[in-house]
């Protein structure tokens, strides 16, 4: 009898899974019409009574909205994450391809390949995880997951509405901060357990980057916590109410702009991952699903990061009342993520020592005399 | 609109004042060294013995010629010798950036030893890749050269040097 | 046993790395470059050619004269005129006969068409060597237009094999000047966007500008022709030093661009010239091109007298020289090929000594090297 691997295991259960999850509601949809409809059994919630008439259900939804469950599980937390992540990575797609003079994915799903993320990710499963000979096992199939969780919990201290939120705490900027410190550790671990000299070459320029940069958002960040008087993400976003942090800290609002590119590994700061050069930096002995899921992570990162920059100058979910809060908060959001797509269009990429010098010598400059521009903005608003 | 041009296939007269020159200064301080092939506009071929080719080519240097185009050998088994052949060019004097010295030597062949002959790697420094070429593709040693390696053939390569005229290509 | 392997071992520092920049990399072609690494410094440089190498000089002695033509276009399939014009070139200057001057304009149309095709494929790798995605695409996008042009008057895309000794294969349709205008006019414009978006980009100044500096000296010494020469200070080049093909009936002495620096930058800049430059020199010979036939009449085969001969033109790249000995037979005796990207390898060590490793893409791929033509 062949032994099976680990790796057909894993094939086999993703298979069978994906067949009941196409199969059953075919099946079970029209079952439970029917028994709906004929009123054999009693339901709790009649899932036609919500549709006709949602008034009368809402109290029971708003209950199960309000759950921890939900709140971590549905919105606004993974699943929220995820989608918008997987939205980003076909709307950089599409734009970069607009810029460059061709189409992008085009091809999967009827209009302008829109289910191009599905397809990749089922591309994505179906491939052999590769792990190489001389590298750390533990480490190297941890690595993808533990950076997933990471990413997630900095995502659960970001308010998204008055009520919305994951987690609430009185410090939440500074546990945010205190969560991003892990990231340069992971890189450096999944660097040096791939055991491939690209990788660690790659692994050492994420690092210095990632130090380098995070100083300039700290002090950006505590300039905005003097503005606001709070540590408290929630704090920050109703003190915005007069006016939005962006026009007294236009400066600090760039400064965060460009160390968030930074942060991100994204043009023009792709040294970490730069392919003509070190084929694919700290990435490059990840293939089949490990990749995805370590892509992924790096959206959700993004859209983590210009989450906060959405709280910290853009008055977070502060909007007219037409739409509901959460509405305001993901528009914001999403423009954000899109100004951080654009300089990937036109820019080629910096070298480590121009970008070290750029994050060590002017960003803390500029961001010191931010901090100055800050206690005068606080003393003027205040008194 | 058409210019009236010559009608095809008619020499012109060109003139050969400036390779007459220059053969008249090497012959000046080289005597009889090497003999003058021939001079064609724009081309001076020398033929040499192989004892003398790093004079001439000194004394070519000092001239005006100072970057190697391109060194060639050639395989005659008909005269049972070698030929190698360097044609240089001369890139920074404009006056004589048309002329191209063609300095060609013969080496015996013989049974026991390898073909060797002087390297012109301490006289012009552009003539090294070529004569590494050189070697590996027949056989003839450039004492002088700092590395003679394989460049172009795989690593792997037991047969005789390719371009002598006793290798016969597979298939034909 | 066979020893495939070149060694790797540490030496010096126990921080230096041995790096093979080596053919399957997204960063250099069929070509192999083994660089010691010392922290982020490169010290040591060992050019390996050598991977995609197949007898062409060895193929051509059992081929005949038209035969070889084909046979020889492919080292450089995207230069096709500049390697299979020198060819034609010394079997006419054997014979002692002249393609008629017909002929000659529509080489040298076919000539600058090729170089802009060259050189428009080595933008569109240079963009992304430095990470700049968009770079890949608008050159490539436009290349296909001049693509059009020549297989207006080749019959072919890429590997046309248009010149034959005697004269061209076939003369130009009619429409091809309006249409060459018309495209000229709007490759103008688009060399504008590209000037914005991508040569006077200031990360592209900081990240050539200064890099990989090979001084006049030192390029006259280790034999760097064409483009990368003239970017060192030294105007040299073959088709106003040696005209060729009725070079000098057109006034191109302004139309060859010289700069002083030597570094990448210069070198950028000389092929981004020279794009324009090309335009303005199809403009004048299309203006001045005579009428007549395109061919000599050549019954039976080719059968050139004894004799050996060095001919040499400036293709995109450099200088390409053959020499070819002939014993009055049906195929050439000996074909040597002297190809611009094989001079070109001494320059890397030289240009690429104490730089990062960030700097190494710019600069090897700044020389233009072309890995299939280097190994013949």
């Amino acid at each position: 009898m062949p032994i099976e691997t680990f790796e057909q295991f894993i094939k086999r259960i993703l298979t069978i899974v994906f067949w009941l999850l196409i199969i059953a509601p075919m099946i079970l949809a029209p079952i439970l019409f029917i028994v709906i409809e004929s009123g054999l059994i009693e339901f709790p919630i009649n899932p036609y009574a919500l549709i006709a008439a949602p008034d009368l259900i809402m109290p029971i939804q708003l209950e199960l909205m309000a759950s921890s469950f939900f709140k971590v599980v549905v919105f606004p937390g993974f699943t929220t994450a995820a989608l918008v992540a997987t939205v980003m990575i076909l709307f950089e797609r599409k734009f970069l391809a607009k810029i460059n003079l061709r189409v992008g994915p085009l091809y999967a799903g009827k209009f302008e390949g829109f289910l191009q993320p599905i397809a990749d990710l089922f591309k994505l499963i179906s491939k052999e995880l590769i792990i190489p000979k001389k590298a750390d096992k533990t480490f190297f199939v941890a690595i993808p997951f533990m950076l997933f969780a990471v990413v997630s919990a900095l995502l659960s201290v970001i308010p998204i509405g008055p009520s919305t939120y994951v987690a609430r705490s009185p410090i939440s900027l500074l546990i945010f901060f205190a969560i991003m410190g892990f990231f340069p550790i992971i890189v450096l671990l999944a660097a040096w357990s791939s055991s491939n000299k690209f990788s660690f070459i790659g692994g050492l320029r994420a690092l210095h980057q990632m130090i380098s940069y995070e100083i300039p958002l700290i002090l950006v960040a505590v300039s905005v916590v003097i503005l606001s008087g709070s540590l408290d993400l929630y704090q920050i976003v109703i003190a915005q109410k007069t006016v939005w942090f962006i026009i007294p800290m236009f400066l600090g609002a760039c400064i965060f702009y460009v160390a968030s590119l930074a942060e991100l590994e994204r043009i023009p700061f792709d040294m970490p991952e730069a392919d003509t050069e070190i084929v694919a930096g700290w990435l490059t002995e990840y293939s089949g699903m490990f990749f995805g899921v370590i892509q992924l992570a790096i959206y959700v990162k993004f859209y983590a990061l210009s989450a906060l920059f959405t709280v910290l100058f853009l008055g977070g979910w502060s909007g007219p009342g037409i739409l509901p809060p959460e509405a305001w908060f993901l528009m914001k959001t999403l423009i954000v993520m899109v100004f951080m797509i654009i300089p990937r269009g036109f820019n080629p990429r910096i070298r480590i020592d121009m970008m070290v010098k750029i994050g060590w010598k002017y960003l803390i400059l500029i961001s010191i005399i931010n901090l100055l521009i800050a206690i005068v903005a606080a003393s003027i608003l205040s008194g | 609109m058409s210019t009236p041009t010559p009608p095809s296939n008619v020499n012109v007269e060109v003139s050969i004042k400036k390779e007459k020159q220059l053969v008249e200064k090497m012959k000046n301080k080289l005597k009889n060294k090497f003999t003058l092939d021939s001079i064609k506009p724009g081309r001076i071929n020398v033929i040499v013995l192989p004892n003398n080719i790093v004079e001439v080519s000194k004394v070519a240097k000092s001239i005006c010629f100072d970057q190697v185009s391109s060194v060639a050998g050639t395989d005659f088994p008909s005269d049972n010798e070698f030929e190698v052949v360097y044609h240089v060019a001369c890139v920074s004097n404009s006056r004589y950036r048309n002329i191209i010295i063609e300095i060609s030597t013969r080496i015996k062949k013989s049974e026991t030893a390898k073909p060797v002959i002087n390297s012109l790697y301490n006289v012009w420094r552009s003539c090294d890749w070529h004569e590494k070429e050189t070697h590996e593709m027949l056989g003839i040693v450039f004492k002088g050269n700092p590395e003679l390696r394989r460049v172009l053939l795989p690593e792997d390569w037991n047969d005789i040097p390719p371009l002598r005229k006793d290798y016969i290509l597979p298939g034909r | 046993m066979i020893n495939l392997s070149v060694e790797f071992d540490i030496k010096g520092k126990p921080s230096t790395l041995s790096l093979s920049i080596g053919p399957q990399h997204p960063g250099s072609g069929h070509f192999r470059l083994i660089i010691t690494v010392d922290g982020d410094i490169i010290t040591d440089i060992y050019p390996d050619p050598g991977y995609v190498h197949r007898g062409t000089e060895k193929m051509a002695e059992y081929r005949d004269y038209f035969q070889n033509i084909p046979h020889l276009e492919r080292p450089i399939i995207i230069d096709s005129t500049g390697i299979t014009l020198p060819f034609c070139l010394a079997i006419e200057k054997l014979m002692d006969k002249e393609a008629p001057p017909r002929a000659q304009y529509l080489r040298i149309i076919m000539a600058e068409l090729n170089r802009i095709i060259s050189h428009l494929y080595w933008l569109g790798i240079y963009g992304p060597f430095l990470g700049h995605t968009t770079m890949f695409m608008w050159p490539m996008g436009d290349r296909e237009l001049f693509i059009d042009l020549a297989e207006m008057i080749g019959g072919q895309r890429v590997t046309f094999a248009y010149t034959i000794p005697g004269g061209v294969r076939n003369d130009m349709p009619e429409n091809f000047k309006d249409k060459a205008l018309k495209i000229f006019d709007h490759f103008e414009r688009r060399l504008k966007e590209y000037d914005d978006i991508f040569i006077n980009n200031p990360i592209t100044d900081k990240r050539t500008k200064g890099i990989g500096v090979v001084k006049k000296a030192d390029a006259i010494d280790i034999g760097l022709t064409g483009p990368n020469l003239r970017a060192s200070n030294v105007k040299s080049d073959i088709r106003l030093d040696e005209p060729y093909c009725l070079y000098d009936e057109l006034d191109i002495k302004n139309n060859i661009p010289v700069l002083s620096e030597g570094d990448c930058w210069a070198r950028m800049m000389i092929r981004r010239i020279e794009l324009h430059e090309s335009m303005e020199i199809i403009k004048k010979a299309l203006k001045r091109i005579p009428d007549g036939s395109v061919k000599l009449p050549f019954r039976g085969a080719v059968r050139v007298p004894e004799g050996k001969i060095f001919v040499r033109t400036e293709a995109a790249r450099g200088v390409m020289g053959y020499y070819l000995i002939s014993d009055g037979g049906k195929t050439p005796y000996r074909v040597k090929l002297s190809v611009p990207s094989f001079r070109s390898i001494p320059g890397m060590p030289i240009a690429l000594k104490n730089v990062r490793i960030g700097d190494m893409p710019p600069i090897y791929w700044s020389f233009d090297y072309w890995p299939v033509e280097a190994d013949k």
